[in-house]
């Protein structure tokens, strides 16, 4: 018994660290991001990395979640009578939460392991302490154009992806399952409103910081050779999704009061 | 006697400890203006680690450490900068950046001092190239040169900037006896060049002779001799003597 309230304080402390080192880096990203100078080339060649290159992963998980929710609902709400409603649903769920945490999580996995890889490649091949011999702060050179990057890319591919989650759709009930499309472009247009498109980008906004904040941190923080740049691939990926999954509900919670569904 | 003012280094009492190692334990070592300090020792006698206290990449647990007069243990990363730019670093293995053309790395840091304008800029990093007989180079990705060609690399972008100091991490280690000699000779001919002060982390003896004004000898953490390298022959510590004549003791078996 004592060693499971042992093992658990270590967790906590632990976590607490966890916290104060992002809290530490997210304070360092906020004076180089306000006292010191943008790399602009960095944040050009980052917007493409992030923005032009997820364009198909975002494209292709957009419109295949879109096209599956909708064959699913279709099925449920044509027994009840509801049918024509399908068009609102699948707009609700892709501007509300698929479009933002599927993206999210699809950045992840592409771009947050690609960060933390890189950088810990750059950690343990001593590039980042090349940086600071050279006088350069490595959060104003890996972290901050990265961050930037992320926050001008991720409101676009959420609006590709939900853009797509909703063509999809209307291309299986309208196409497969043979509904009037009027029926479901008016239903669609009619309960989508702007405050469901600012709420799935406030999220992604959110969860594309978080990415770039955790992914950044793992990376840095590299010890240990290849093994090391390996672990924190994969903690990246792990604690990203983790957070992303856990601060959508809090966030779901918090948005509901600024833009309720269906007000 | 030296006046201070001679000293571009003052080591005072440094300590470090890493993990459950006592890495440093009162570190007392002067280096002067346009020396060739050559520092020697065993493999994890703690040299890398006393290199990179030098340009602040890891910070002292205790005593004093004074670059070109400015007292740096206390320094946080963002004010160091100035301290930094007057060092050159040459990292084990180049710490060339892999995304960035030989040219541009070693461009990088003359960028970095806020120099805008591009013909001095290629005139610089044309003349650091020459200079480390790299000429013709620029153009390939650092995973395209060899160790010898990655290390040359990596001195042209350590002097591009003209430091007042250079640090070079163990610059002939994984190079083969020929390309050691040129880089040694490298390392003596920018110092005549620019009057530069370099200090110099090696296990190679040829290095010491070739190279150093000075020679220290790092054990247990703590500098054990400290000397003109003439005066490793006739040394009576035995350590410093087996470590020069590359023989080991029956406890090190």
């Amino acid at each position: 018994m004592g060693n499971f309230f042992r093992y658990l304080g270590r967790l906590l402390f632990e976590f607490w660290a966890y916290l104060g080192a992002l809290t530490s880096l997210v304070l360092e990203v906020c004076a180089s991001v306000f006292r010191y100078p943008i790399r602009w080339r960095l944040l050009g060649e980052q917007i493409v990395a992030i923005g032009f290159g997820s364009q198909a992963v975002v494209i292709v998980t957009g419109a295949f979640t879109g096209a599956v929710f909708a064959a699913q609902v279709y099925l449920k709400f044509n027994e009840l009578g509801l049918s024509s409603s399908v068009g609102t649903l699948v707009s609700l769920a892709m501007c509300r939460e698929l479009g933002p945490v599927l993206t999210a999580v699809m950045l992840t996995g592409r771009v947050g392991a690609g960060m933390a890889a890189e950088i810990g490649t750059m950690q343990v091949t001593e590039q980042v302490d090349a940086l600071r011999a050279m006088a350069v702060h490595p959060v104003d050179y890996l972290v901050t154009p990265r961050l930037i990057a992320m926050i001008i890319s991720v409101p676009l591919l959420i609006a590709e992806s939900i853009t797509f989650g909703i063509w999809a759709a209307y291309v299986i009930v309208v196409r497969l399952y043979r509904i009037e499309p009027s029926f479901y472009e008016r239903q669609l247009v009619s309960h989508t409103e702007m405050g469901d498109i600012i709420f799935g980008m406030t999220k992604g906004l959110v969860f594309g910081i978080l990415i770039v904040l955790i992914s950044c941190h793992q990376g840095l923080k590299v010890r240990g050779g290849s093994l090391g740049v390996g672990r924190a691939t994969n903690n990246s990926v792990v604690i990203s999704s983790l957070a992303i999954l856990i601060v959508n509900f809090f966030l779901t919670i918090a948005l509901n009061y600024v833009w309720p569904i269906g007000k | 006697m030296k006046n201070e003012e001679d000293n571009f280094i003052e080591i005072r009492d440094l300590h470090k400890r890493l993990g459950s190692q006592d890495v440093l334990r009162g570190i007392m070592l002067d280096v002067r203006r346009g020396e060739r300090l050559v520092i020697i020792g065993g493999s994890g006698s703690g040299k890398s680690v006393l290199l990179k206290h030098l340009a602040g990449l890891f910070s002292a647990d205790r005593g004093s450490l004074k670059i070109d007069g400015v007292e740096i243990t206390n320094l946080g990363e963002r004010q160091l900068a100035a301290t930094r730019r007057k060092l050159g670093y040459l990292f084990q293995d180049g710490a060339l950046f892999g995304s960035l053309t030989v040219w541009d790395n070693i461009a990088f840091p003359l960028r970095e001092t806020g120099l805008k304008d591009e013909k001095l800029i290629d005139e610089q990093v044309t003349a650091a190239l020459e200079a480390v007989g790299l000429g013709g180079h620029g153009d390939k990705l650092p995973g395209d040169l060899s160790g010898g060609m990655r290390k040359r690399a990596g001195v042209a972008r350590a002097v591009v900037t003209r430091p007042k100091c250079i640090l070079y991490d163990e610059p002939t280690s994984g190079l083969d006896p020929v390309l050691a000699d040129a880089i040694d000779k490298l390392a003596v001919r920018i110092q005549e060049q620019y009057q530069t002060t370099s200090v110099i982390v090696t296990h190679n003896m040829k290095t010491v002779f070739t190279v150093a004004d000075r020679v220290a000898f790092l054990r247990d953490g703590v500098i054990d001799f400290l000397g003109h390298p003439s005066e490793l022959e006739s040394t009576q510590n035995q350590h410093l003597k087996a470590f020069v004549e590359g023989r080991s003791a029956e406890q090190d078996l």
